[in-house]
C-alpha cells in the first residue's frame, strides 16, 4: 500500500520539481550580461522644451514633401489654395499641431482643425492591447478622439476639402481618391516629431528601405533570434513576397503568407506597453502555447479559449489570436520609443519602426492560398470590418467577433536569410539592421551629410542583463514597467 | 463790404458752432450719471471656476436671448462646435468637459483663421459690409453652410458657432444651431450664466410690453443723441422687433404716411471698437450728414457717395448706409464691454446686450434686408444682389451709453423706458419681486458695467479728454479694471 502511494507520488513530485527547475526559462531567457556583446544603450537628443520654432523646419518638410509610403513618414505635398482637414484627438501635443498648421499656412493652403471629443486611450500596460487591438475600428476612431474613419470621410467631403490628415496607422481608409486625399499624423508627442519626423532625407529612407527589401525577399527560409527568447524558422513562399503591403516601406513584412513558423516568440512589450516576460510557442505558424506574461498573457489564454472554434473566412483554420501572421521589420534609423511611451496608449507603436527592431503580430492568420488573393485590398487586413470582402461579410454577420491582432517586440534580433541558393544572409545582426552598413547605402547617406551621422540609431533600449549590467530575469523581465521608469528618470536628458 | 460782412460773420457762426457740431459740450456734474463700475472676475481663471457657467449654458434650453444661448445638451447626443482657433481655450475647455458630464461628445472644429483683430471702430467698414464674411470669420473662416453641411455628414446632433447675425438654414428635423459666443473669457465669466433665465426672460417681457405702448419715442445721451420717431401698434407686431434681449425699438417697416426718425445720433464706439466722435443727422429716417468720426466718418462718407444712386425694386430711396434702420435695447444686466474689446474685433458688440445701453444701425434700407439679402424673402432685393455681387451689405453702428428713451403712450402719457443708462424695468417691482425668487435683488439687477466717459460720470472734459481718441482714454482706463 505505501510503496503504492510512493509510487504514485513520485512522479509528481518529479513533474512540480521539473516545472520549478523550467520556470524560469519560460518566464525569460536566463543570460548573462557581457559587455559589448549587444549594442550600447542610446537615447534620443531631443529639446526639453521645444517651441514652435523648433520645429518648423521638420513641419515645413512635412509639409512639402509627398508621401513616400514609409510609415510615420507621412508627406502632406500641400499646394497653394487648398485646403486641408486635420482630424486629432484632444490630447494631441499643441506645439507639433501648431507647428504642421503654421506650415500648411506658410505653404499657401488652409487648415482646419477637428478634435474629436474623447481624450485619448491611456498606456503604460501591454495588457491593454486586448482592448485596444481586438477592435480595430475602435481603435482607429480613438486616433480622433473617438471620430469614426468615415465620419472624418464624410466630414472632409462635405466641406470640400481637398486633404483630410488623421490617424497614426492601421489602414488608410476607403476614399474617393478623385475627390480627397488621406494623410496620417501620427506626431501626438513632440519627441516622435522632434526625432522621428524628418531626422533622414525620406529618398536616403527609400533607398535603405529597398537594399533592405531586396535582401529579405530572396529568402526561402528565415531564422530570427533574440536574446529575450525568441528563436523561430519559417520558409516564404516565393509568390508571397509579391503580394501587396508585403513591401510595406518602413515595416518590411517578413513573414509574408502561411510559412509554417515553428518555434518560440518571447519579449516584454507591444504596441500599447510592457508586461511580464511571455514565451508564445509555434507550430506550422499556429500557436501552440502561451507561458507567463502576467495579465496580458492571462487575457490572451482566456480570449484564445473563448474563440477557439470560430471560423474566419480566409483564414487559415479555427481560432483566433493564435496564428503568426506578421513578423514585420523597421527600416528607419531615427525612430524611437518616446519619453511618454509609458503614458498613452500607442506611445510605443513607433519603436517598431525603428531599423532591425521586429514586431510580430498574432492574430487570424494569413490565408492559405496565396496572400490576400480572398480579400479586396490591404485594408482588410488590419481593420476587417471595413473594405468589401468575404471578411467584410463575415464581421457584418458577427459584429461582437473581435478583430485585429496582437503583438511582441523584439530589439536585439538577429535574422539569417537561407537564400534560394543556398547561401546565408544576416539581414538583422543583434538589432542592427545590416543595409544600413551596405557601402552603396553609406554612398547614398554621403550625399546628404555623415552617414555615419545619417544611419545611426537614434535609440537602442536599456536592457539589464542584455546590453546593461544586471540580471534580467531579476532586474527586468518579471516587471518591464518598473526598470523603465527608473531607466527614464536616470538617463533621459529631456 | 457787406457782403463781405455778412461772409465774416457767417465764418464766426461756423467757427463757434464747429465743437458744437463735433461733440457736446459737456461739463461733469457729480451723480448726474451712473459712476463707473468693473466687472469683478478672478483674475487668472481656471477651468473649475468655469464650470459652474458652462454646466448651466448646456443645460439650459435656449430662450432665445442674445448671447445667451443654452444647449439643452442630452445624454448620448454629439456636439460639433466651430471656432476660430483663437478663441479662448479655457472657455472650449469648460464647456467641452461640461458637455462630457452630461453624457454626451463634444467634437470641436478650429477654424483656419484667426478672429479679426479689434480696437479701432473704422475697421467695422470692412467687417460689416459683407456679413457673409464676417459670419464665416466667427468660425475661423468656415462658412455658415458648410458647417451646416459637415454637421449633416456626421450626423451630429447640434452644431454649436457663431456669435450673432443670424442663424443659417439648416433642416430643424435633423440638427440644432446654437451660437458660441464667448471668445474670451471674462465674456464667458460675466455674462454666461450670472442671471437667471428665467428672471431675464421676466425683465425682457416687462420691458417689452412697456416699449410697445409707445407711439412716439425721443432719446437722448449725453454724447450729443438726440432723436425721435414714431411708432404704431402694427409695427410693433413685425417679425424680428422682439428679438429677447435686443429689442428693435425703430419700425422694421416704412410706417406709411408718418415721418420716420428725425434728429442726431452720436457717440464714439461702434460693434468693433472706438472711432473719435461722430455725429449723424438723420431726417425721415434718411442720414442727411455724417460728422468727425475721423478715420470711421471718413469711410463711410467715401461708401455713401460711391454707392449714392443704388436702388431695386421696393428700396427705400436710394444709396447705402444711409438708412436709419435700427435702434436696438440691451435688457441683461450682467453684459458688459469685455477687457479685452480693444484686442479683438467684435469684442465690443458685447456691450450692446447690457440693460439700457442701445446701439443704431445705419443701413440700405428701412428694413432688415441687409443681412443677407439674399435670404431676405424679397425677390427684387435677391435678384437685384444677384445681379450685383459687389454691392457692400450689412449696415454700421454707434453705440450709447447713459441713454433717456421716453415713451409717448397713445393716451399721450409718458413713460421713461432708459433713464441715463439705467433699463427702469429692472426698478419695476414687479421685476424686484421675481428676482427675490433667485437672490438680492439689488445684486441680481445691479449692472456689471458701467463704462466711464469723461465730462458724464468721471471728471475730466469730454472733448478734451475723450472724443478725439476715445481708444487712448479706455487703454489707460483699462488699469482701474480689477483684473
Amino acid at each position: 500500500m505505501r510503496a503504492m502511494i510512493v509510487s504514485s507520488a513520485l512522479p509528481g513530485v518529479v513533474f512540480v520539481l521539473l516545472i520549478a527547475v523550467a520556470q524560469p526559462t519560460l518566464q525569460g531567457q536566463q543570460i548573462t550580461y557581457r559587455p559589448g556583446q549587444y549594442p550600447a544603450p542610446r537615447y534620443p537628443q531631443a529639446l526639453k522644451n521645444p517651441m514652435v520654432e523648433d520645429l518648423m523646419p521638420i513641419a515645413r518638410q512635412i509639409v512639402k514633401r509627398p508621401d513616400s509610403g514609409q510609415m510615420f513618414y507621412p508627406g502632406y505635398d500641400i499646394k497653394p489654395g487648398e485646403r486641408v482637414l486635420i482630424a486629432v484627438a484632444r490630447h494631441f501635443n499643441p506645439v507639433v499641431l501648431e507647428a504642421i498648421t503654421r506650415a500648411i499656412r506658410e505653404a499657401g493652403a488652409k487648415v482646419d482643425v477637428m478634435m474629436g471629443s474623447d481624450a485619448y486611450l491611456p498606456g503604460g500596460d501591454g495588457a491593454t492591447e486586448w482592448e485596444y487591438f481586438t477592435f480595430m475600428k475602435a481603435i482607429m476612431s480613438a486616433q480622433a478622439g473617438g471620430i469614426p474613419q468615415e465620419t472624418i470621410i464624410a466630414m472632409t467631403l462635405a466641406g470640400k476639402y481637398d486633404l483630410a490628415i488623421s490617424g497614426m496607422g492601421g489602414g488608410i481608409p476607403p476614399h474617393p481618391r478623385d475627390k480627397m486625399r488621406w494623410a496620417y499624423i501620427p506626431w501626438d508627442l513632440a519627441d516622435m516629431f522632434y526625432v522621428h519626423g524628418a531626422g533622414i532625407p525620406a529618398d536616403l529612407l527609400k533607398f535603405i528601405d529597398s537594399k533592405a527589401w531586396e535582401s529579405l525577399s530572396s529568402a526561402v527560409q528565415i531564422h530570427a533570434t533574440d536574446p529575450e527568447g525568441t528563436d523561430i524558422t519559417w520558409s516564404p513562399k516565393g509568390a508571397d513576397w509579391q503580394v501587396p503591403g508585403r513591401h510595406n516601406p518602413g515595416h518590411l513584412s517578413s513573414h509574408p503568407g502561411r510559412s509554417g513558423a515553428t518555434g518560440v516568440l518571447a519579449g516584454t512589450w507591444n504596441h500599447v506597453g510592457p508586461f511580464p516576460h511571455i514565451r508564445v510557442s509555434f507550430n506550422n505558424d499556429r500557436m501552440e502555447g502561451i507561458e507567463g506574461g502576467g495579465s496580458y498573457g492571462q487575457k490572451w489564454r482566456a480570449i484564445r479559449g473563448e474563440w477557439k472554434n470560430v471560423s474566419v473566412p480566409t483564414k487559415p483554420g479555427a481560432g483566433l489570436f493564435t496564428w503568426l501572421q506578421e513578423a514585420s521589420v523597421g527600416t528607419n534609423p531615427k525612430s524611437l520609443r518616446p519619453k511618454a511611451a509609458l503614458d498613452i496608449a500607442m506611445g510605443n507603436i513607433w519603436e517598431r519602426t525603428r531599423s532591425g527592431v521586429m514586431h510580430w503580430g498574432i492574430g487570424g492568420g494569413h490565408s492559405e492560398e496565396t496572400g490576400m488573393a480572398t480579400t479586396s485590398n490591404n485594408f482588410a487586413l488590419a481593420n476587417p470590418t471595413l473594405g468589401d470582402s468575404p471578411l467584410t461579410e463575415f464581421y457584418e454577420a458577427h459584429p461582437d467577433t473581435p478583430t485585429g491582432h496582437v503583438h511582441i517586440h523584439n530589439y536585439f534580433i538577429t535574422m539569417e536569410l537561407t537564400n534560394a541558393d543556398g547561401s546565408k544572409t544576416t539581414l538583422i545582426h543583434k538589432g542592427r539592421l545590416t543595409a544600413l552598413d551596405d557601402p552603396q547605402v553609406r554612398q547614398e547617406a554621403a550625399k546628404y551629410g555623415d552617414p555615419d551621422k545619417l544611419l545611426q540609431e537614434n535609440w537602442i533600449p536599456a536592457i539589464p542583463g542584455i546590453n546593461i549590467p544586471g540580471d534580467y530575469q531579476k532586474d527586468y523581465a518579471g516587471d518591464p514597467a518598473a526598470w523603465i521608469r527608473k531607466d527614464l528618470a536616470t538617463n533621459w536628458k529631456y | 463790404m457787406v457782403a463781405g460782412a455778412k461772409g465774416m460773420f457767417l465764418f464766426f457762426l461756423i467757427a463757434l458752432a464747429g465743437p458744437l457740431l463735433y461733440s457736446q459740450q459737456r461739463t461733469y456734474q457729480p451723480g448726474e450719471y451712473p459712476t463707473p463700475r468693473y466687472p469683478k472676475i478672478p483674475k487668472n481663471p481656471t477651468i473649475e471656476d468655469l464650470m459652474p457657467t458652462a454646466r448651466a449654458i448646456i443645460r439650459r434650453g435656449d430662450i432665445g436671448a442674445m448671447f445667451y444661448p443654452g444647449y439643452a445638451i442630452k445624454p448620448g447626443e454629439r456636439a460639433l462646435m466651430a471656432v476660430p482657433r483663437d478663441f479662448d481655450p479655457l472657455v472650449i475647455e469648460a464647456l467641452g468637459r461640461a458637455i462630457r458630464e452630461a453624457g454626451a461628445k463634444l467634437d470641436l472644429i478650429l477654424g483656419n483663421e484667426p478672429y479679426l483683430p479689434g480696437g479701432d471702430g473704422a475697421t467695422e467698414f470692412e467687417y460689416f459690409t459683407q456679413m457673409k464674411d464676417i459670419m464665416a470669420a466667427q468660425a475661423g473662416g468656415i462658412e455658415q453652410a458648410t458647417i451646416v453641411a459637415m454637421t449633416l455628414a456626421g450626423k451630429y446632433d447640434i452644431a454649436i458657432s457663431g456669435m450673432g447675425g443670424g442663424i443659417p438654414a439648416h433642416p430643424r428635423d435633423k440638427m440644432r444651431w446654437a451660437y458660441m459666443p464667448w471668445d474670451m473669457v471674462d465674456q464667458f465669466l460675466v455674462h454666461g450664466a450670472s442671471i437667471p433665465p428665467e428672471l431675464l426672460k421676466f425683465i425682457d417681457d416687462v420691458a417689452w410690453n412697456t416699449l410697445i405702448q409707445a407711439v412716439h419715442i425721443h432719446a437722448t445721451d449725453p454724447e450729443g443723441t438726440d432723436i425721435s420717431w414714431p411708432a404704431t401698434p402694427e409695427d410693433w407686431e413685425s417679425p424680428g422687433r422682439h428679438t429677447p434681449g435686443h429689442f428693435m425699438s425703430h419700425p422694421l417697416i416704412d410706417l406709411q404716411g408718418i415721418p420716420g426718425a428725425t434728429g442726431v445720433v452720436a457717440g464714439t464706439w461702434n460693434h468693433t471698437g472706438p472711432h473719435p466722435h461722430i455725429r449723424l443727422s438723420f431726417k425721415n429716417d434718411r442720414l442727411e450728414g455724417i460728422e468727425g468720426g475721423g478715420a470711421y466718418g471718413q469711410k463711410w462718407r467715401g461708401i455713401r457717395d460711391q454707392w449714392k444712386d443704388v436702388k431695386w425694386s421696393g428700396k427705400k430711396g436710394s444709396g447705402l448706409f444711409n438708412y436709419l434702420f435700427e435702434a436696438s435695447i440691451g435688457t441683461n444686466p450682467k453684459s458688459a464691454r469685455p477687457k479685452g474689446a480693444l484686442e479683438r474685433a467684435m469684442g465690443n458688440i458685447w456691450e450692446r446686450t447690457r440693460a439700457g445701453v442701445i446701439h443704431w444701425g445705419i443701413g440700405g434700407d428701412s428694413k432688415m434686408i441687409d443681412f443677407f439679402p439674399s435670404d431676405s424673402g424679397d425677390p427684387a432685393v435677391a435678384k437685384y444682389f444677384q445681379e450685383n455681387p459687389d454691392t457692400p451689405t450689412g449696415h454700421v453702428h454707434v453705440h450709447n451709453y447713459f441713454l433717456t428713451m421716453v415713451l409717448t403712450n397713445a393716451d399721450g402719457s409718458k413713460t421713461t423706458f432708459v433713464d441715463k443708462g439705467r433699463l427702469t424695468a429692472l426698478d419695476d417691482p414687479r421685476v424686484r419681486q421675481e428676482a427675490a425668487k433667485y437672490g438680492d435683488p439689488d445684486e441680481l439687477l445691479g449692472e456689471t458695467w458701467i463704462p466711464a466717459i469723461p465730462g458724464i460720470n468721471v471728471p475730466g472734459d469730454y472733448r478734451k479728454d475723450y472724443a478725439g481718441d476715445p481708444a487712448a482714454y479706455v487703454r489707460k482706463n483699462l488699469a482701474n479694471w480689477p483684473y
